[in-house]
C-alpha cells in the first residue's frame, strides 16, 4: 500500500514549485499588453490570469467531485460517494476563496472598483463559494448521520447547477468580467506564450489539487475513525 | 499610499499563496494531531484487552 502522506506531500510540493515557476515566467517571459488599451496602471495586473484562472478551473473540478459524490451518496448511500462529497466541498471552498479574493484585487485596478453586484459571473461564483462554505460548516457542526448526509448531498447537487451558469455567464450576461478568451475567435484568443504559461500553470494546479485532495481525504477518514472510537468509548466498549 | 497595478498584483499573489500554504499547513498539523490521538486510543484499547485476558 503506498504511503499516501508522502505521495500527497510530493504532489503538493511539485505543484507549488511548478505554479511558482509559472508566476516567474509570467513576469519575465510573457510579453505585456499595450498600456494604452487598458485603464491607467492596470497593464501589468493582467498577469494575475495565470493563477486566478487556474484557481477557478480547479474550483470547477472540485464542484464536479462534489456533484459525483452527492449523486453516489444520494442514490446508493455509497461511502466512497460521501468521501468525494467531503473532499469536493473542502476543495471547492479552498479554490473558490482563492478566486474571490484575488479577483476583486485585480478588479480594483482594472475596473476601478473591486466588485460589481450586477455582473452575473462574479455573483454566481460568489454564490457557488458560499454553497461550499455552507456545506463545510454544516458537515463540521452537524452530527454525522444518514439524514444529514442526504440533506447536504441535495444542497451539493444544487450547488453544481451553478457551475454551468457561472461558466457561460460571461457569454450570456457580461458587464465587467472579461469574456472567455482561451478559445480562438475574432475578438478573443491569447498569444502563444500566454496560452503556454496558462496551460502549464493549470497542469501544476492539477498536481496541487490531487495532492491536497488526498491529504484532505486522509484527514476526513481519520476524523471519522476517531469519532467511531469516541462513540465506542462513550458506550463503554473496548 | 498610491498603489500601482504591480503592487496589487503582488498582493493578490501573496494572498493566493497564503491561502494554499495556510490550508496545507493546517491539514498537516490536523493529520499529525488526529494520528497521535488515534494511536493513543488504540494503545488504550489494546491495554484494556490485555488486562481483561
Amino acid at each position: 500500500m503506498p504511503d499516501y502522506k508522502t505521495v500527497s506531500l510530493t504532489l503538493i510540493l511539485l505543484g507549488l514549485f511548478g505554479a511558482s515557476i509559472s508566476i516567474l515566467l509570467g513576469f519575465i517571459w510573457v510579453p505585456g499588453i499595450d498600456p494604452t488599451t487598458v485603464q491607467q496602471n492596470s497593464a501589468e495586473s493582467y498577469r494575475i490570469l495565470f493563477w486566478h484562472v487556474s484557481f477557478a478551473w480547479c474550483s470547477f473540478l472540485s464542484f464536479l467531485m462534489l456533484f459525483v459524490g452527492s449523486i453516489l451518496w444520494y442514490l446508493k448511500n455509497d461511502d466512497f460517494g460521501w468521501r468525494l462529497f467531503s473532499t469536493g466541498s473542502d476543495m471547492g471552498l479552498l479554490f473558490g476563496l482563492g478566486v474571490i479574493t484575488s479577483g476583486p484585487i485585480w478588479g480594483s485596478v482594472a475596473w476601478g472598483k473591486p466588485w460589481d453586484w450586477g455582473d452575473l459571473r462574479l455573483n454566481s461564483f460568489a454564490l457557488l463559494t458560499s454553497v461550499a462554505l455552507f456545506l463545510v460548516m454544516s458537515r463540521k457542526s452537524q452530527p454525522d448521520t444518514n439524514q444529514t448526509r442526504d440533506t447536504l448531498s441535495i444542497i451539493g447537487l444544487f450547488g453544481f447547477f451553478l457551475v454551468p451558469i457561472t461558466a457561460v455567464a460571461t457569454t450570456l450576461y457580461n458587464r465587467r468580467h472579461p469574456p472567455i478568451i482561451i478559445i480562438e475567435g475574432e475578438e478573443t484568443g491569447l498569444p502563444d506564450e500566454w496560452l503556454f504559461i496558462l496551460t502549464f500553470s493549470f497542469f501544476c494546479f492539477c498536481l496541487l489539487f490531487i495532492g491536497i485532495s488526498i491529504l484532505n481525504d486522509m484527514v476526513n477518514q481519520l476524523e471519522s475513525k476517531i469519532e467511531k472510537y469516541q462513540r465506542a468509548i462513550d458506550r463503554g466498549e473496548d | 499610499m498610491k498603489l500601482t497595478g504591480l503592487t496589487e498584483l503582488a498582493f493578490a499573489y501573496v494572498i493566493m499563496i497564503g491561502i494554499i500554504g495556510g490550508y496545507v499547513w493546517n491539514l498537516f498539523s490536523k493529520l499529525t494531531d488526529v494520528e497521535s490521538r488515534i494511536s493513543a486510543v488504540e494503545k488504550n484499547f489494546s491495554k484494556n484487552k490485555y488486562e481483561d485476558e
